[in-house]
């Protein structure tokens, strides 16, 4: 029995019977998706995969860290590397958040829901890694009830908590956007209150990231017992603090870049302006270009004054495989200053492929930065008797890294689905296919 | 965290990040507190229904946002980007004073010149005594022809603008028809009289509000500006376009 309201779009609009299409009434109006069973098979790995790592998390939950490869020596492996990677890739979504409704850049704003779905997989994530890295659940409160000060941890887990939330309060507009829940007129109204205010929740979310950005790196630059890491600094924050800050505003921007070309690629259709990808691209080069020029000026001091003022020729770092000096030329020339000249340059930026190999390139710079500060420093010996530290995840970190890759692209690929992510263009030819 | 708990000092480094802290945890959740509380004044002021279609008109189709002066004849192709609320238009005066050319009556339809007609298919009627009478449009009419069963609202109750204002039912089909406007119920009628609704309007006559679903029912507000459609819309001759969104397709079949 059909329920119908006597209004005329209705009589106009008689494709909603389609089979293959039985969640029609739950897509955006005018979106053009594909068939729900496709859509389910897409979906049907990534679930695969999630279940894995929950089960691996629960391995790791139940019966401790010795499911997996680290130690006390070792401390940090694939998760915090994760942790890392995933909260500069997720910069974005402050960054973004910030120009467009700080500095007034409304010409960002088709991109602002994806930014703001794109953080908030990354810090979920990253949120979710650290729980079982952390261990001990029900003593979460711990932290916040005791919390040490004196520790950039401490600073890290407050900010990320609290911007955690800061994103999901600013996720439950485009939620609440969807065709269905915005029929409830309480969700509706309330969607249109918390909109209006998302300008302090990106203010907010501001400041949290740029202490938390920094903090992660700080967490490095103190470490006065791996001369790898060490920098000196101003006041109390090594430089270690400034440079993850940079970086990550720096790659942000261009991992939005790729996800929103992935998702365009996949669906087959131009979701932003053409032009969009360009000033992203740009804001992108110019702040990778200052990184690599602060990068470099650090990289300098720490090899002639730093590191020799703690008892370490710096030739020493390199010496251990497969950490080479070529590690050092790979960060900062080849995902640093080649990937900022390429955003940068007017005929480059203006080719699409130039544009996003470029992007790619940055994503993977900051990745290996995390890497290394990561992974190199804790492996590199730093006392007489210590030897070079080899580390190999076990399967529960690997599958546990997979479920967090895979809570992503659902969580993403069901946003994009039922959620209202991009405006619809104007002027532009915007369908091709279904996706 | 606070005083009197096993690791807090009364240093300098405690009590500067723990301001901080409850400083940005205080702002998040003000900002959730107040959109709920203004969630709910928008609720107790009616404004509501006026955020809820602005929502509904910005996700309409271009097709369904056509201006009630191309439905009138008077322009050939115009889009409304004002949520139907003619004094925010800048050019209304401007096609206002053009004849409408658009006669139902050329259609078989019949649409009486002395009452104002919505997008949902209903009209309005007023009153001398204050109230107005609210029907189904003819279009509406041929559709339906003696709908199975009424299901009206008691009187006394109050209906909201846009929001269901009765449900019938068809040949197994349920149809829901909208309220043309936000008023008490005073009495009710159905198909055999002609009328569905008798309507004490809300808002006095005199007490100007924002036109909003509005296509037609300005007239009951004197207090609207002149050149607003409640002001100057008693024509009749256009079909009136459903405005709100709708999820299923109409079918009495």
């Amino acid at each position: 029995m059909a329920s119908t309201a006597l209004t005329g779009s209705s009589l106009t609009d008689g494709n909603l019977s389609d089979k293959n299409l039985p969640d029609k009434k739950w897509i955006p109006r005018d979106a053009n998706r594909t068939s729900l069973p496709r859509f389910l098979l897409w979906l049907a790995p990534w679930a695969a995969l999630l279940a894995l790592g929950i089960y691996a998390a629960g391995l790791c939950l139940y019966y401790g860290l010795n499911q997996t490869n680290m130690d006390n020596r070792f401390a940090f492996g694939l998760w915090i590397f994760l942790d890392l990677g995933v909260i500069a890739l997720g910069a974005g979504a402050f960054f973004t958040g910030f120009l467009v409704y700080i500095l007034k850049r409304a010409e960002l704003r088709p991109i602002l829901n994806t930014a703001v779905v794109v953080g908030f997989i990354c810090y979920s994530g990253a949120v979710g890694i650290l729980g079982i890295d952390v261990g001990q659940p029900l003593r979460f409160w711990f932290t916040f009830w005791h919390p040490n000060t004196h520790s950039m941890l401490t600073e890290v887990t407050f900010c990320i908590s609290c911007y955690l939330v800061v994103l999901c309060l600013e996720y439950i507009p485009i939620l609440l956007r969807n065709r269905q829940l915005r029929k409830l007129p309480s969700f509706l109204v309330f969607e249109h209150q918390l909109h209006k205010l998302v300008p302090v929740l990106a203010g907010v979310g501001t400041l949290l990231s740029f202490f938390h950005q920094g903090s992660l790196g700080g967490l490095y630059g103190v470490l006065r017992g791996r001369p790898f890491a060490f920098r000196q600094g101003i006041f109390i924050w090594p430089s270690t603090f400034f440079l993850f800050i940079l970086s990550a505003i720096a790659t942000g921007p261009s991992f939005l870049m790729l996800v929103t070309a992935a998702v365009e690629r996949v669906t087959n259709k131009q979701l932003v302006p053409r032009d969009l990808f360009r000033r992203l691209g740009f804001i992108s080069g110019v702040l990778l270009g200052v990184y690599v020029a602060a990068k470099s000026i650090d990289t300098l001091i720490w090899l002639n004054i730093t590191s020799p003022s703690a008892g370490f020729a710096a030739w020493q770092y390199y010496i251990y495989k497969p950490f080479g000096t070529p590690i050092l030329f790979v960060e900062i020339v080849l995902f640093g200053l080649l990937p900022a000249f390429l955003l940068t340059y007017h005929r480059t930026a203006a080719h699409r492929g130039w544009l996003l190999s470029a992007a790619a390139l940055a994503c993977c710079g900051v990745l290996l930065n995390r890497f290394v500060l990561t992974v190199q420093t804790l492996a590199l010996p730093t006392l007489a008797f210590d030897e070079f530290l080899h580390y190999t995840p076990s399967w529960q970190e690997v599958a546990s890294f997979g479920g967090v890759l895979a809570w992503g692209v659902i969580v993403y690929s069901l946003s994009y689905r039922y959620l209202p992510m991009f405006a619809p263009l104007k002027g532009e030819d915007t369908h091709v296919s279904g996706d | 965290m606070f005083p009197g708990i096993d690791g807090f000092h009364w240093t300098v480094a405690h009590i500067l990040f723990l301001s901080l802290f409850f400083a940005v945890a205080l702002t998040i959740a003000a900002t959730v507190i107040s959109a709920a509380w203004r969630t709910a004044r928008d609720f107790r002021t009616h404004r509501a229904t006026e955020l809820c279609w602005n929502s509904d008109f910005a996700d309409l189709p271009q097709s369904d946002r056509r201006c009630r002066h191309e439905l009138a004849g008077r322009v050939i192709s115009r889009t409304c980007d004002n949520a139907f609320d003619c004094r925010h238009c800048n050019q209304y005066s401007q096609f206002a004073v053009l004849p409408a050319r658009a006669m139902m009556h050329d259609l078989g339809l019949h649409y009486p010149q002395d009452r104002l007609y919505h997008r949902g298919h209903t009209w309005v009627h007023a009153e001398e005594d204050g109230t107005v009478t609210i029907g189904l449009d003819e279009l509406a009419h041929h559709l339906i022809g003696n709908p199975d069963s009424v299901n009206l609202p008691e009187p006394g109750s109050e209906i909201e603008l846009n929001q269901t204002a009765w449900r019938m039912t068809k040949n197994g089909n349920h149809i829901q028809v909208r309220a043309p406007l936000e008023g008490t119920v005073v009495a009710i009628g159905g198909p055999k009289d002609g009328w569905y609704l008798k309507l004490r309007p809300r808002l006095d006559p005199e007490t100007p509000r924002p036109c909003v679903t509005f296509f037609v029912v300005r007239k009951f507000t004197a207090g609207c500006p002149a050149n607003s459609s409640a002001c100057s819309y008693n024509s009749g001759r256009s079909m009136p376009r459903p405005a709100w969104p709708m999820e299923e397709p109409f079918s009495l079949t």
